[in-house]
C-alpha cells in the first residue's frame, strides 16, 4: 500500500471554530494504481467529517466553492478520475474565499 | 427628511440642503447617493483636480444604529488613476458621527484659496484654518485638530497626509488612526480642493429608525452570524488569518508576480502576528467583532515599533508583494504608508515594479536616487515611500502610480507593471489565480471591486457554486448574478464584514427605514448605481479597449498552484459575456437602451449617445 497526504482547510468543516486557519492532515493509504476520485471518496465514506466537508448533502460530487491543490498544483476536478496518485503525494482541499 | 450639507471651498460657503425622497428611495445612501450627484453635478471635460469636480461623502440608512459596525462611509469623486468615478468606503467612525450631526451626506465643491479643515459640530459647520497642521501626516492630523478644537470627547476626523498634499495620484482620505479610503487617489483630489480634514465631534443626537424594537433583533442576529462566519476567524485573526490559505492556493501575490510561491508565509500571517506580537482591540463604531487591532513588535529589527496591525491588504503590499520576509518590516512599512496617506495597493506595485526592474538593470542606484532597492531592503523602501509622498527626486515618477511612470521609463518597463490599463489598481491577490475578481478590477464602474462575487457565498442568493474557478463561463456568470449587491451594501453606512447574510441585511434595513425592500430589490438598486457610474465613465472618457490586465496582470504564472494557467487567452471573451450578461453591447460595453430603461434610467439613454 502507498500513501498519501490529505489536507482540508478547516473552514471547509460545517460548523467548526477557526482555532487555527490552517489544514487538517489526514494520512490516507491507497493501492497503486487507483485514480484519486476513488481515493476521496472511500476516505469521505470511511470518515463522516471528511464526507461532509467535501461532498455535503449530496454525497455524489465535490461541492462546489472548493479549490483542489494537487502536490502544489490547482486540478480540476473533471481531472480527478484520471490521476493515479504516487506514494508522497499531497492533495489539499481550499475554500475559494476572500480577504481584507 | 433627509438633509445634505454642502461646502462650497472657493466661496467658503456651508449650506444645508434637504435631500430629495426620492433620491433617497432610488439610490438608498452612501455608494448610490454619491454616483447620483456626481453624475448631475460633475460634467463631462471636468478634470479630477478641477475646482468643479465633488467629494460626496455619505453614510446610509444604517449609520449609526443598533447594527454592528455602522460608522461606515462612502466616497464618491472623479479621481485622478483613471480620470473616472470612484466610489471607496471607510469603517471607523465618521459615517455614524455624520447621522448624529443631523446629515446623510457632505457634498465637497470648489477650490479653498487657503489650506483649510471642516470642522462638524452640534449645530455647527466651521472652515478652519489648516496652516498649523499642513505636512502632518494622516494620525498626526486627527491629533492636532483636536488640540486645535480643544476637543475633550469624541471626534473623527478623516483627510490627507503628506501625499494627499502632493497630490500623488495614489493618495487616501485616511482617518480614525487606520481607516482609509483607499482607490484611485480620493486623497490627491482633496488635496487639489486645498482641503487637508474633515473632523467630526460626537453629537447628543441619534439617528431616528421606523422600528427601533425590530432593528434590534434583527441586528442581533446579523452580528452572530457574522461573528460565526468562517468558523469566527475575523474574529479571532483579523483579515490576516487568511495569508496563508491564499498562499497555498496560489493567490498570495508574490515579488511583483514574478513567482507564485511564498514559503514564508507562515511567519507572517494573522495567526503569527497575534500570538507572536502584542496586540489590543481597535475597534470601529458600534462593533462587536473588533476585528482591527492595534499591535507592538516584539522582536526582530523592528522591535518596539507600536501602530495598527495590517489588514491583509497591507500584508501583501508590504510582505509577499515586495518579497519582505519580516513581520516587524510589513508592520512598520503598513502603518508608514498609511500615515503618509498612499493606497497600499498601488504604493505596493509601483515599489514592486521598482525592485523587479533594479534587479533587472532597467533601473539603477543613479535612477533611484541612489538607494539600493533590492527585494527584501525595507529601509529603502521606506525612504522611497517618504520621497515619493513628498514628490521628491525619483518620488515624483513614481507618484504618477505604475501604470504612468512605467510608461515614462519605457523600453520593457511597461510590460513589468501590475495595473489595469485604464489605470485603475488591482487589490493585493494574484488575480491570475483568481479570474472573477481580475474580470471585476478591469469591467468595474467603481474604481475598485465591484460585483464581489468571489466575496460571497453564491449559495446566498439561491445560486450554484463555482466549481471551475478557470471556467471563463463560470467566472463571467457568478460575476454577472451577483452584481449589484456589493455596490448596495455600500449604499447602507455598514461594513461589509457585518453584512454576511442577505436577507437579515435586507431585514435590517427594512426595519430602520419602514420600507419593504427584498434582495432582489437590493441588486436593482446596486446595479442602478453601477450603470450611472458606467455611463457617467464613458461621458468621461472611457476606453473599453483598456478595459483589461497589463501585460503583467494578465500572465500566466509560471509556477505554485496555478501554473499554466492562461487567462490571457480567455480575456475577451469572458468580458464580452460578462458585458452581455449585464445588459451592456457586447462590443462597446455600453448599457444598452432597454438595460437603462429597466433600471429607472431611461434618462441616460440620450445621454450616452452624445
Amino acid at each position: 500500500m502507498a500513501q498519501l497526504t490529505l489536507r482540508i482547510h478547516r473552514l471547509l468543516s460545517e460548523g467548526v471554530e477557526a482555532e487555527s486557519p490552517g489544514l487538517e492532515e489526514i494520512p490516507v493509504s491507497f493501492s497503486v494504481g487507483e485514480d484519486l476520485k476513488h481515493v476521496v471518496r472511500r476516505l469521505a465514506t470511511d470518515d463522516h467529517t471528511v464526507g461532509s466537508a467535501l461532498y455535503g448533502t449530496s454525497g455524489q460530487t465535490i461541492r462546489g466553492g472548493i479549490l483542489v491543490v494537487f502536490n502544489d498544483r490547482i486540478i480540476n476536478r473533471s481531472e480527478f478520475a484520471t490521476v493515479a496518485p504516487q506514494d508522497g503525494d499531497e492533495v489539499t482541499f481550499l475554500p475559494m474565499l476572500d480577504g481584507g | 427628511m433627509g438633509k445634505i450639507l454642502r461646502v462650497d471651498l472657493t466661496r467658503g460657503s456651508i449650506v444645508e440642503e434637504v435631500l430629495d425622497p426620492e433620491i433617497a428611495e432610488r439610490y438608498v445612501g452612501g455608494s448610490g447617493f454619491g454616483a447620483e450627484f456626481l453624475y448631475r453635478e460633475v460634467l463631462p471635460g471636468v478634470e479630477w483636480d478641477d475646482p468643479d469636480n465633488r467629494i460626496i461623502m455619505a453614510s446610509g440608512p444604517l449609520g449609526g444604529t443598533v447594527v454592528s459596525g455602522t460608522g461606515t462611509f462612502c466616497l464618491v469623486t472623479k479621481g485622478p488613476m483613471t480620470n473616472q468615478a470612484v466610489t471607496t468606503q471607510a469603517n471607523g467612525f465618521w459615517g455614524a458621527f455624520l447621522r448624529f450631526a443631523g446629515y446623510d451626506a457632505l457634498i465637497i465643491q470648489g477650490q479653498s484659496p487657503r489650506w483649510v479643515y471642516l470642522h462638524i459640530g452640534e449645530g455647527t459647520a466651521e472652515l478652519k484654518d489648516a496652516a498649523s497642521i499642513l505636512g502632518k501626516d494622516t494620525w498626526e492630523s486627527e491629533d492636532a485638530i483636536r488640540e486645535d478644537l480643544g476637543e475633550t470627547k469624541m471626534m473623527s476626523a478623516f483627510g490627507i497626509g503628506p501625499a494627499g498634499e502632493n497630490l500623488v495620484r495614489f493618495a487616501v482620505v485616511a482617518g480614525d488612526h487606520g481607516h482609509v479610503c483607499s482607490k484611485n487617489g480620493s486623497g490627491a483630489v482633496m488635496g487639489a480642493k486645498r482641503l487637508k480634514a474633515i473632523a467630526i465631534s460626537r453629537t447628543k443626537r441619534s439617528v431616528p429608525v421606523f422600528d427601533n424594537e425590530l432593528l434590534r433583533a434583527k441586528a442581533k442576529e446579523l452580528d452572530h452570524e457574522a461573528k460565526t462566519a468562517k468558523g469566527g476567524l475575523l474574529d479571532k485573526w483579523g483579515t490576516g488569518g487568511l495569508f496563508s490559505t491564499y498562499a497555498l492556493a496560489g493567490t498570495l501575490p508574490t515579488r511583483n508576480y514574478t513567482t507564485n510561491i511564498f514559503p514564508e508565509h507562515e511567519g507572517m500571517n494573522g495567526e503569527y502576528l497575534r500570538s507572536h506580537f502584542e496586540h489590543r482591540n481597535k475597534a470601529c463604531w458600534g462593533c462587536s467583532i473588533r476585528h482591527t487591532k492595534y499591535i507592538k513588535v516584539t522582536d526582530g529589527p523592528y522591535e518596539g515599533y507600536e501602530g495598527e496591525e495590517p489588514e491583509y491588504e497591507n500584508m501583501a503590499a508590504w510582505g509577499s508583494v515586495i518579497g519582505n520576509t519580516d513581520a516587524g518590516g510589513m508592520v512598520m512599512l503598513t502603518n508608514l504608508a498609511d500615515r503618509l496617506g498612499m493606497d497600499a495597493n498601488e504604493a505596493g506595485w509601483t515599489i514592486a515594479w521598482v525592485l523587479e526592474c533594479y534587479e533587472k538593470g532597467i533601473l539603477t542606484r543613479d535612477d533611484l536616487d541612489g538607494l539600493d532597492m533590492r527585494w527584501d531592503n525595507v529601509e529603502a523602501v521606506a525612504t522611497m515611500l517618504e520621497k515619493i509622498s513628498r514628490r521628491e527626486g525619483v518620488g515624483d515618477l513614481l507618484a504618477e502610480g505604475v501604470m504612468r511612470a512605467s510608461a515614462q521609463v519605457g523600453g520593457d518597463a511597461p510590460s513589468l507593471g501590475i495595473y489595469v490599463m485604464k489605470g485603475s489598481t488591482p487589490r493585493g491577490h494574484d488575480h491570475r489565480a483568481v479570474w472573477p475578481e481580475m474580470l471585476d478590477t478591469c469591467v468595474s464602474a467603481t474604481s475598485t471591486i465591484q460585483s464581489g462575487a468571489r466575496l460571497t457565498s453564491p449559495a446566498l442568493f439561491g445560486h450554484p457554486p463555482v466549481t471551475d474557478p478557470f471556467s471563463p463561463w463560470e467566472v463571467a456568470g457568478a460575476n454577472a448574478k451577483i452584481d449589484g449587491w456589493y455596490v448596495f451594501l455600500d449604499s447602507l453606512g455598514i461594513c461589509r464584514f457585518i453584512t454576511v447574510h442577505p436577507q437579515l441585511t435586507m431585514d435590517c434595513v427594512n426595519a430602520a427605514t419602514g420600507w419593504d425592500l427584498s434582495i432582489a430589490d437590493a441588486l436593482i438598486i446596486g446595479r442602478r448605481t453601477i450603470n450611472k457610474l458606467r455611463v457617467f465613465n464613458f461621458r468621461h472618457g472611457l476606453d473599453p479597449a483598456l478595459e483589461v490586465p497589463s501585460p503583467r496582470y494578465g500572465s500566466t504564472p509560471t509556477d505554485g498552484p496555478a501554473e499554466g494557467k492562461s487567462v490571457a487567452e480567455h480575456f475577451e471573451w469572458m468580458k464580452s459575456f460578462y458585458f452581455e450578461l449585464v445588459g451592456w453591447d457586447r462590443n462597446t460595453g455600453k448599457p444598452l437602451a432597454h438595460t437603462l430603461e429597466s433600471l429607472g434610467l431611461a434618462e441616460l439613454v440620450a445621454d450616452l449617445e452624445t
